[in-house]
């Protein structure tokens, strides 16, 4: 229960009478006390009058026309979905195109780090197997080279090879 | 005698220029809202003033107040689906523009007071809105000077200290109903109100 306070309403009461109905102390001092009765009625006018012309102010205030803005509104987003469309679209053929090209150009990498990595005397035991491998396939037709008198190493391996076959 | 005249004030305060359909839209089913919801130009006919006042009067600038209103009307017509008949119409239209005023605070504060003090609304303009009938050219002047008063007063105040001043008296919500639609705690929806009481209060001490 509020208390007075001094011989007027204090500050708080004030506020509470403003907000709502005085009860209690308050009220028995409103009754009693013609000031600040006075305050509290000027306060509520002076409130009343604020109201009055702000509503009629705000009512006086033209009316925005919000259809045609809503159908811009309406009109863009269709423009924002298609576009979400389009670049969806995009997405889903180039994301996959992308990611390929990058697995070739990865593997092509890997292959180039493979190669550097190869040391002399794997080459050369690459190009032996080659030789060897051309020797098998290359048909047996040394008989010109032999005419000339050139017989080399490839050749007399085979000689060697074809003989120990037969 | 003084409560007497708390009960006429809250009578004023929500003045009779509240729409009709308003009526009809709290006492009316749940299905008249939704259809009134469905026009946007009805929703606006029926809410505009009321809304622009709150919006006007919270942020301080016209300008902004009319963006501020024109986005709340067209968020609530976009979003009148989950719109689920909890409140009136009004309160739920007020809890958006308090979101988007909130909103607007938080993105640009620093451009949000300059702006505010250049297109700010015009206090004499205001006060030549009330009604002339039937009083004398004393008493407007009277009236002037009060609506003056606590138009200056409320420059004083913070745009959450407005809002709470707005919600209690223009709208006639109560503590609990404000503090939970600006999710504020009670004691300071309190505070809030107290200060602007105090303000006005002291404007008009100075006008006598």
């Amino acid at each position: 229960m509020m208390q007075t306070v001094g011989p007027h309403l204090t500050e708080e009461q004030f506020s509470e009478c403003a907000l709502s109905a005085p009860v209690g102390a308050a009220k028995a001092h409103l009754e009693s006390c013609v000031p600040c009765r006075e305050e509290l009625q000027l306060f509520e006018a002076a409130m009343s009058d604020f109201g009055r012309a702000t509503a009629a102010w705000s009512q006086s205030m033209p009316m925005a026309s919000l259809r045609p803005l809503l159908k811009q509104r309406e009109r863009r987003n269709t423009v924002r979905v298609a576009w979400a469309f389009a670049m969806a679209l995009v997405v889903a053929v180039g994301l996959p195109f992308a990611t390929q090209h990058r697995a070739g150009a990865s593997h092509e990498a890997q292959v180039a780090a493979m190669t550097q990595q190869d040391s002399a005397a794997q080459i050369a035991q690459d190009n032996k197997l080659m030789q060897q491998v051309y020797v098998a396939l290359t048909p047996d037709d040394s008989s010109s080279v032999r005419a000339y008198g050139v017989e080399t190493s490839v050749t007399r391996s085979r000689t060697r090879t074809g003989l120990k076959n037969q | 005698m003084a409560a007497s005249v708390s009960l006429d004030m809250q009578a004023i305060l929500n003045p009779s220029i509240i729409p009709v359909s308003e009526s009809h839209v709290y006492s009316g089913s749940q299905a008249a809202v939704i259809s009134e919801l469905d026009d946007i130009d009805a929703l606006v006919a029926a809410y505009w003033a009321k809304v622009l006042r709150f919006v006007s009067f919270s942020v301080n600038d016209a300008d902004l107040a009319q963006t501020i209103t024109q986005d709340c009307f067209l968020k609530a017509f976009n979003a009148r689906a989950s719109f689920r008949g909890e409140s009136s119409v009004s309160t739920w239209l007020l809890s958006i523009a308090n979101n988007l005023i909130r909103d607007h605070m938080r993105r640009k504060k620093i451009q949000f007071w300059r702006k505010a003090a250049q297109t700010s609304l015009d206090v004499t303009e205001m006060a030549s809105y009330l009604p002339s009938e039937e009083t004398s050219i004393e008493r407007q002047l009277i009236q002037k000077e009060r609506t003056e008063a606590v138009r200056a007063a409320m420059d004083g105040l913070s745009v959450n200290q407005r809002r709470v001043f707005l919600m209690r008296f223009f709208e006639g919500m109560d503590i609990s109903e404000i503090s939970e639609q600006l999710g504020m705690p009670v004691n300071t929806v309190k505070t809030h109100l107290h200060r602007a009481t105090q303000a006005i209060r002291g404007r008009l001490g100075s006008t006598q």
